[in-house]
């Protein structure tokens, strides 16, 4: 009986146990409990949210802040080849899985889909985005649209056409569109979120791309399509593809609709700090008492971004030096550019009435003082250079927050400067000030003398260098009205009217204290300080409407990312990126007359042409450009037609081998 | 699982009998000098009735007939009938047959000489007693064929110790064995927490017999057993000791003034290098000489201060060569600067370190009750002088058995072990980066800045807080048998339980470290503002077993036993992080603990938990025909909570058999033959490195985003899917053979074996890429293969000639591991170190160039360049080109004392192809070598350990002269590099005549019968000439006499009078002597790398071990 009973027990004990084994995970949740409640669906979207700002998506500085294009300075480009791996194709596609994670999960949600909306709303919207960020780098490349298995055909399966992409890339953000909140509904704790504008205005930046691409890249006269069997993308175009003027039309029409709700409060130009606002618009930081700007304006006061990456130097800080590896390392400053802001009265330093004879613009001091060429300007020139004659406040330099100067005394724009005696004196408390002027000089060994320092993104304040934290724009207002602008004038086949122009770009220029655009300025001028990148010299060319808004472009949005995508869409990157580029003026200036007054060089001329030489030269040959610098030779620039499109890295080829290559690579 | 519990309690309830009596019979059993017997066993033979000896060697039995079997351990079983008898007296006779030895094996024990598998086993008495060294896995190394113990250090609680049984299985994981105390699955650090002398005894399970551990045992197991009371009075021990530690092999880093003559040589050989055209060196010496750091306005130098004078160039290199002591002024931050040439910092580090350790136990046992209480302490530290370094043990333990009746016992088992290791938080190793001219401390005994850069190894030791990790296990085990021969006969059940808690906490606290120059101006700091890390980790392990055990002969000749069970393991871990890392609260209030969070910013805290499950069924089947023909099966059935229902559950067996040739018939007539077997062992295993626990759940992966529209952001929660999941992913498995042989002649006064062995990873865990398309990285799949081979052979003699007693003996074995499979592998070998990426190689493939000698003309290496480097055209390299570029002057170039390479694959050029396959850094035929002998109390006592072959490629900036050119250098270079003139010494010039060199003495003489390049400080160069050649290949076998002890126990007359049964006092050595082939001065178990000044130790120790 014992026996029995024993094994009995002993059967037993060999059953009935297997809830023993199902362990789940006990410090995070699982699928299993996920996705079941519209908080969990918001906790989702909030996952999405994967954007460049002062980091790249591979967490390195190393920005897309138009370093190497024609206005921040070029030395060389072009002549790579094909790389093994790319970020930039890895990454976005691991965010589009979650998109599509969250719009399946959302599909067998069985709650009212009412309550999670705004949640589906961001995956449509992220999973355009992030097709986009390929399709501007790449063109044509696969799309996914659902989850995939390791076994998934789409694994290893070929491109879609840029055209199937740019289809499911509007059809997505037109899907979010609706289901987003609007802006002025989002609370304050929520702000930052995905909102209705926000979706709009990116859809019509897709469509304003796209449509100048098909409208102007075809004149490059380089097949980037390819067959999409042994090279290229395609041609593919799927069953009511929109027409250019489908996409500009459209685009216009949600940039309207983005410029009307901002009149009413949702979103304005940040216009806190007198005529240095743009200025101080990109490096508004203001927690625990750091004092971002001279008038104190924090980033409540802001309401010009649609749609930014948040910063905050204790819970999201981007642990990079603004000052040293962004604004003054990474972004140049070039002086073709500098010279092309318009002066206040809306009109370029040099005008021409008839095409053949060259003027002063009257406002414009010419470039024989230091400082001359700053006064009278588009106030965004000296918010994206520093004056020479003006100190600034300045971040700490030293760590440990010793900061030396801070914009302590509201209300003023720049502290006040120290100058070096005369005669010289070694211990003069001059040289050991930040806040000394020192006479420019071209005292450097093969100095280039190619642009003006940067000040964008130069942040001021007692932040300690690496804690820097201003947010970045990835959305904001003043892109919508060029936006609007530009679509208009590219329906209008180069016209747009005085009222879409001050409903538009004129409320840029405004903020820039320059004169509003409108016909009757331009009407009969020639722009006599025309940069021409064919010949590589300054030419006359008639002003046109078109011109005009593709330069409130380059100035309104110079190092926020856009230029190389621009000069690709209107056709001229490989004629803008080419040739040879001409540096500020040497004779017929200052620097032939000054003497320098910092402790090394004291005393001497500011120009010593037989010790120091320009690095290509000076231009001797009589004409607008006599006496400025050769800055970058043609032969270091490379830039061709094949450079539309990035090539496809090679490791992905070799894994899926229907993938083809983009034509030239 | 509530389930199982309750129906093991109701197995243990079930428990209960009664016995019958019958007719009683005493005795009396003693050894051969009449001494009793305390503890034998007495049974009559083919019952469970029995009995054993009481404390006078006294016993008494209900007994009236059959066969008395009287047993103990150490001594020949007799069988005497009873016949009626009522009194007997048995005197035992000493067993010197080893194969009566009872060994542990998986879920049970085995006489050694049934054994069919690859077991070794060893006595603690025998691997720990007497040793210095307090580490168990330290001590093991050497000591058990196939178990391969490594370590890095001497440092005590920071050795870098990794064990592994017969090699690697896999390219995943270090292949550490699974470590079982008492029964109790554990760790390689709980296995270090251990008292040496609680250790009965460690059986190694080396083959597929290991199997019986299922999914963890594809790198076997080592079974640890901890001791229990034996039969007798109350014993009481002491053992305690002292150590001290002396200089072993020393890191070979050079003084100053070897630095400044290396320094000098090389900077003359670049001039010269770099401008060919001047044949006249004492002008070199001057008009062209870097004095790099002691150039006017670099880092050395300054102002005198009494006149004014700056001191450069050759008068500064005359005075720190000279050793002189000077205070000068810095230009610039005008910090004063104290030299003081001939410091050494490795003096100042480090010095003797005396460490001691004690140990206490009480054991005994009477009829039915026995225990071993022990306490233990143990307190080590390292030669690091200037700072705390080493560790602490504390341990206590409580084994119990009681037979609460006839057929019941329990044995229980309760221990507590605490380890407190604590050391720097920075700086540990370092001082080798400069050459120290300086004073070590302040006019104050502040810290001196070195450098002005921060990098004094004296400040972060001193000043930079510390590390103190704190181990802390908590086991208690329990096992209930009831003996049911009365239902069965030779039927028992069991039933066990175990409970083990280990506790790891780390505080980590970094101090802001502040340097100063010698007249305490405050310099730079680092470390700054300082952090204090708690981390607290915490693993539970509940073990629930119950076991069927059957073992029974028929007919005298057929031996059967069966083992048939069930286990449930859980284990639950979880970790709490917090971090403060601005700093103290308030100047001065120190870091001591997280209280300040509360105020500061930038403090950080996170954790996790997660556990795990296994329900295996075990059991363990065997056949002895005669003890002749042995079969064995052992299976487990392991389900385990880490993988999908689909992959849960999985078979792990091994068969073997054993043929003992000496129990033939045919055999006897061979007198000298004591035992022949031979035997064989196939089954598999599991290999658990890779699986993660929650393998069969996509988690959810957290963050923050952040949102807010003001000057506070507010973080909100984000969640997503983490990674894929697979479910085709199951353990890695390996086939694993093993054939052996035993034998032992003369009476087994000489006795070993010799295995061969066979290990294939068929399933192994690799990382397979799919296109970026996936958006996700795919989990690793069992798409590789790997192999590992090997061979171990053991010899002992054992003998006795009067009161002579010695032994001596030895073990070798040797492993090699191969990559059998790796998918999307381009298999072409990288000069270096190739680590788990070749097939068909081991897992750390050296490949070097090969070379052949230097370049003794300019001419020789002109010629060099127009056969190897030049394409046809002349226009430029050969593509695949790795030699420098050619070029009139400079230093990287190849020139008179530059290295030949060998154009290996005669294709015209030099280039990665050349390369060939110099070994692998695995140790090969790692051996151990014993001696010993007693005479009338005096023992002795010698073990040697050590590996064969293995070679090393020198990593780190010590691999070459000048190799970092900003270093200390590795002085075993000096005096050996080719030169094909002599350099004068210049610290006889005198510096105000700067045209020419007056000396007479040599620096250095020509040199060109050498091996060893000119001297350089490129570093391009230096790479060129020593990194990945064959010449820097270096073989790293060595023999270690890793114990030496000599004790003596005082005669018994003696010590009795005082109360102590038995009093030895010994002195012991670990590690005292070696012999080895490293050529660059590092101790060979050091391994690859060099950036380290921690010298090697060698330990005295003095003990007693006293016997109440």
């Amino acid at each position: 009986m014992k026996k029995i009973f024993i094994y009995i027990a002993f059967v037993a004990l060999l059953c009935g146990c297997s809830d023993f084994l199902d362990r789940e995970p006990l410090s995070q949740g699982t699928e299993v409990i996920f996705y079941k409640t519209a908080s969990q669906f918001s906790q989702a979207a909030n996952s999405l949210y994967n954007l460049e700002g002062w980091k790249n998506y591979n967490g390195s500085y190393e920005l897309r802040i138009d370093q190497g294009t024609d206005i921040a300075g070029l030395s060389n480009n072009g002549g790579e080849s094909a790389p093994e791996t790319d970020f930039h194709w890895d990454k976005p596609y691991s965010y589009i899985r979650n998109c599509n994670i969250l719009l399946q999960k959302a599909a067998e949600y069985t709650g009212n889909q009412t309550d999670i909306a705004n949640s589906v709303g961001t995956a449509y919207f992220f999973r355009g985005y992030q097709h986009f960020y390929l399709l501007q780098r790449f063109g044509g490349v696969p799309i996914l649209d659902h989850v995939p298995d390791v076994n998934d055909p789409v694994i290893k399966g070929p491109r879609n056409s840029r055209y199937e992409v740019i289809n499911f890339i509007i059809n997505d953000l037109r899907a979010a569109i609706p289901l987003l909140p609007q802006e002025k509904n989002i609370a304050a704790n929520d702000k930052g979120k995905i909102s209705q504008e926000a979706a709009k205005a990116f859809l019509a930046r897709v469509l304003l791309f796209e449509a100048t691409w098909e409208k102007y890249v075809p004149s490059i006269s380089y097949d980037l399509d390819g067959d999409g069997t042994t090279v290229g993308a395609g041609l593919i175009k799927p069953s009511g593809y929109p027409t250019v003027t489908d996409m500009l039309t459209e685009a216009k029409k949600w940039a309207a609709e983005v410029i009307t709700e901002a009149e009413t409060g949702t979103f304005e130009l940040w216009n806190k700090c007198d005529t240095l606002s743009y200025y101080y618009l990109f490096n508004i930081d203001d927690k625990n008492g750091n004092v971002s700007n001279f008038m104190n304006a924090g980033k409540s006061t802001n309401k010009e971004f649609i749609l930014s990456v948040k910063y905050d130097p204790d819970l999201n800080s981007p642990s990079v030096s603004i000052t040293t590896d962004i604004a003054r390392g990474a972004l140049g400053f070039s002086a073709l550019f500098g010279e092309s802001f318009l002066c206040r009265n809306g009109l370029p330093i040099y005008i021409s009435r008839d095409g053949v004879s060259r003027e002063k613009n009257p406002q414009f001091l010419g470039f024989e003082h230091f400082c001359d060429e700053f006064r009278n300007r588009d106030y965004r020139f000296i918010g994206c250079t520093l004056p020479p004659d003006r100190p600034r406040w300045v971040g700490a330099a030293a760590a440990e927050n010793q900061n030396p100067r801070t914009s302590e005394s509201i209300g003023k724009a720049y502290p006040d400067p120290v100058y070096p005696k005369v005669p010289y004196n070694p211990n003069d408390p001059a040289f050991n000030s930040l806040n000394t002027i020192y006479t420019p000089t071209l005292l450097s060994v093969n100095f280039t003398h190619s642009g003006y320092m940067c000040r964008k993104f130069l942040p001021e304040g007692t932040r300690m260098l690496n804690k820097d934290t201003p947010d970045w724009p990835v959305i904001r207002l003043a892109e919508v009205h060029l936006i609007y602008a530009e679509a208009t004038v590219e329906l209008g086949n180069g016209q747009i009217s005085n009222q879409d122009l001050d409903f538009s770009v004129n409320k840029n220029r405004a903020r820039a204290r320059i004169a509003p655009l409108s016909n009757e300025l331009i009407s009969g001028l020639y722009d006599a300080n025309y940069f021409d990148h064919v010949t590589g010299r300054t030419i006359i060319k008639k002003m046109n409407m078109l011109d005009e808004i593709r330069r409130e472009r380059a100035c309104e949005l110079f190092g926020e990312g856009f230029r190389e995508n621009d000069l690709k869409r209107w056709g001229i990157a490989h004629v803008n990126l080419r040739g040879q580029k001409l540096g500020r003026f040497v004779y017929g200036t200052e620097y032939m007359t000054a003497t320098a007054n910092d402790a090394t060089y004291h005393g001497q001329p500011a120009y010593q042409p037989d010790r120091f030489q320009s690095k290509n030269g000076i231009i001797e040959e009589a004409g607008p450009d006599y006496g400025r610098t050769i800055t970058t030779l043609a032969s270091d620039l490379l830039y061709s037609q094949r450079n539309y499109l990035a090539p496809v890295p090679l490791t992905q080829i070799r894994l899926n081998k229907s993938l083809t290559q983009n034509p030239g690579w | 699982m509530r389930h199982l519990k309750s129906i093991l309690v109701c197995l243990l309830m079930l428990v209960s009998l009664t016995a019958f009596a019958q007719k009683r019979i005493t005795g009396f059993v003693s050894d051969a000098s009449g001494e009793p017997i305390i503890g034998a066993s007495i049974m009559v033979k083919g019952t469970s009735n029995g009995t054993i000896t009481d404390l006078n060697g006294s016993f008494a039995l209900n007994a009236d007939k059959g066969v008395l079997v009287v047993s103990y351990i150490g001594y020949k079983s007799q069988e005497l009938p009873i016949a009626g008898k009522t009194s007997f007296t048995i005197v035992l006779k000493e067993d010197t047959e080893v194969l009566d030895e009872v060994v542990v094996v998986g879920y049970g024990t085995a006489k050694k000489a049934s054994l069919t598998s690859a077991i070794s086993q060893i006595k603690g008495e025998e691997a720990f007693k007497d040793r210095g060294i307090n580490n168990v896995s330290v001590a093991l190394q050497g000591e058990i064929p196939g178990l391969i113990v490594t370590r890095s250090s001497t440092r005590p609680g920071s050795e870098g110790v990794s064990m592994k049984i017969r090699g690697d299985i896999s390219v995943n994981g270090n292949s550490s064995p699974l470590v079982l105390i008492d029964g109790v699955a554990g760790s390689l650090d709980e296995l270090n927490q251990l008292d040496p002398n609680d250790i009965e005894n460690i059986s190694v399970l080396k083959d597929a017999s290991a199997a019986i551990y299922g999914a963890r045992s594809a790198s076997g197991a080592m079974l640890v057993t901890t001791k229990r009371g034996k039969k007798g009075a109350p014993k009481v021990i002491y053992s305690g000791s002292i150590s001290t530690t002396i200089d072993g092999i020393q890191m070979p880093i050079t003084t100053n003034g070897q630095w400044l003559d290396m320094f000098y040589q090389a900077q003359f050989q670049d001039a010269r290098a770099d401008n060919p055209s001047i044949t006249d060196y004492s002008k070199i010496a001057y008009d062209k000489f870097n004095w790099w750091i002691m150039a006017s306005g670099s880092v050395l130098g300054g102002t005198i201060p009494e006149t004014g004078q700056t001191l450069f160039d050759l008068p500064l290199y005359q005075k720190l060569r000279k050793g002189e002591t000077m205070t000068l002024v810095r230009a610039g931050n005008n910090w004063v600067h104290r030299y003081e040439p001939n410091n050494y910092i490795i003096d100042e580090l480090y010095g003797q370190a005396v460490s001691q350790k004690h140990s206490l136990s009480i054991s005994g046992a009477d009829d039915k009750f026995s225990y071993m209480a022990s306490l233990g302490f143990a307190d080590n530290a390292s030669q690091l002088k200037v700072a705390e370094d080493g560790e602490k043990k504390y341990s206590g333990r409580l084994n119990m058995d009681y037979q609460a009746s006839k057929n019941l016992k329990f044995e229980t088992g309760m221990s507590y072990e605490m380890r407190n290791i604590t050391t720097p938080s920075t700086d540990v190793g370092t001082g080798w980066t400069d050459p120290w001219f300086w004073s070590f401390y302040s006019q104050t005994g502040n810290v001196y800045d070195t450098f002005d850069g921060k990098r004094s190894a004296l400040g972060g030791l001193i000043e930079g807080g510390q590390v103190k990790t704190d181990f802390t296990t908590f086991r208690s085990t329990m096992k209930a048998t009831y003996d049911l021969s009365d239902l069965t006969k030779g039927l028992s059940v069991s039933v066990s339980g175990a409970y083990k808690t280990v506790q790891k906490n780390i505080q980590t606290l970094k101090n802001k470290v502040q340097y100063y120059d010698y007249n305490d101006n405050p310099t730079g700091n680092k470390q700054g503002p300082g952090s204090l890390t708690e981390q607290m980790s915490k693993w539970t392990n509940t073990t629930l077993g119950a076991f069927l055990n059957y073992e029974r002969s028929f007919l005298d000749v057929h031996n059967v036993s069966a083992m048939l069970g069930m286990t449930s393991e859980e284990e639950a871990y979880k970790n709490v992080t917090a971090t403060r890392k601005s700093g103290p609260l308030y100047e001065e209030s120190g870091l001591i603990d997280l209280d300040a969070m509360i105020s500061g910013t930038n403090n950080e805290a996170n954790g996790g938990q997660n556990e795990w499950a296994f329900l295996s069924y075990v059991t363990r089947l065997n056949y002895d025909y005669d003890h002749r023909y042995l079969i064995e099966f052992v299976g487990r059935r392991d389900g385990s909570s880490k993988l999908s229902v689909n992959q849960r559950w999985k078979n792990f067996f091994s068969i073997s058999g054993g043929w003992v040739l000496s129990n033939e018939k045919f055999m006897k007539e061979f007198d000298w033959l004591s035992n022949l077997k031979i035997r064989y062992n196939y089954g598999k295993t599991g290999n658990v490195e890779g699986i993660g626990n929650y393998e069969r759940f996509a988690t959810i992966s957290t963050g923050t985003t952040f949102f807010g529209n003001g000057s506070t952001l507010i973080g909100q929660p984000s969640l997503s899917l983490g990674g894929m999941t697979s479910d085709s992913r199951t353990w890695e498995t390996i086939n694993s053979y093993d054939a052996g042989i035993d034998f032992g002649f003369l009476n087994n006064k000489l006795y070993g074996s010799f295995d061969y062995f066979k290990k294939t990873n068929n399933g192994m865990f690799i990382p397979v890429t799919y296109p970026a398309t996936l958006g996700a990285s795919a989990p690793k799949t069992n798409n590789g293969k790997f192999n590992a081979k090997g061979w171990e052979f053991t010899l002992n003699w054992k003998d006795q000639i009067g009161d002579f007693k010695y032994n001596i003996g030895g073990s070798i074995g040797d492993v090699k591991s191969k990559i059998i499979t790796l998918e999307n592998n381009e298999n072409v070998p990288n000069p270096g170190i190739n680590s788990n990426r070749l097939v068909g190689m081991p897992r750390n493939s050296i490949y070097v160039y090969e070379t052949a000698g230097i370049f003794q003309t300019q001419a020789e290496a002109d010629a060099f360049y127009a056969k190897y480097y030049w394409n046809e055209n002349h226009t430029g390299p050969k593509p695949g080109n790795i030699l420098p570029a050619p070029a009139e002057k400079g230093q990287n170039r190849l020139r008179p004392g530059a290295r030949i390479l060998v154009d290996r694959d005669n294709d015209g050029a030099i280039t990665t192809k050349d390369i060939y396959f110099a070994g692998d850094n695995d140790p090969h035929l790692t051996f151990g070598f014993k001696l010993g002998f007693e005479y009338k109390g005096f023992d002795f006592q010698a073990f040697l350990q050590g590996v064969g072959k293995q070679v090393i490629l020198r990593q780190g900036n010590f691999r070459a002269p000048f190799a970092a050119n900003y270093t200390l250098q590795n002085n075993s270079f000096i005096g050996k590099s080719w030169s094909d003139i002599a350099i004068l010494d210049p610290i006889y010039d005198d510096p105000a005549t700067r045209d020419k060199v007056e000396s007479t003495v040599n620096l250095a003489n020509i040199n060109t019968n050498t091996n060893y390049t000119i001297l350089s400080r490129n570093n391009a160069f230096n790479s060129f000439n020593y990194d990945n050649k064959d010449v820097s290949v270096q073989k790293s076998s060595y023999m270690r006499l890793k114990s030496l002890v000599i004790g003596y126990t005082i005669p018994r007359a003696i010590t009795t009078k005082a109360g102590i049964s038995n009093l030895r006092v010994y002195f012991s050595g670990d590690d005292l002597w070696e012999w080895t082939k490293i050529k660059d001065g590092y101790d060979p178990e050091y391994g690859e790398q060099s950036n380290n000044t921690f010298p090697f130790s060698r330990l005295l120790s003095v003990g007693v071990n006293i016997t109440f």
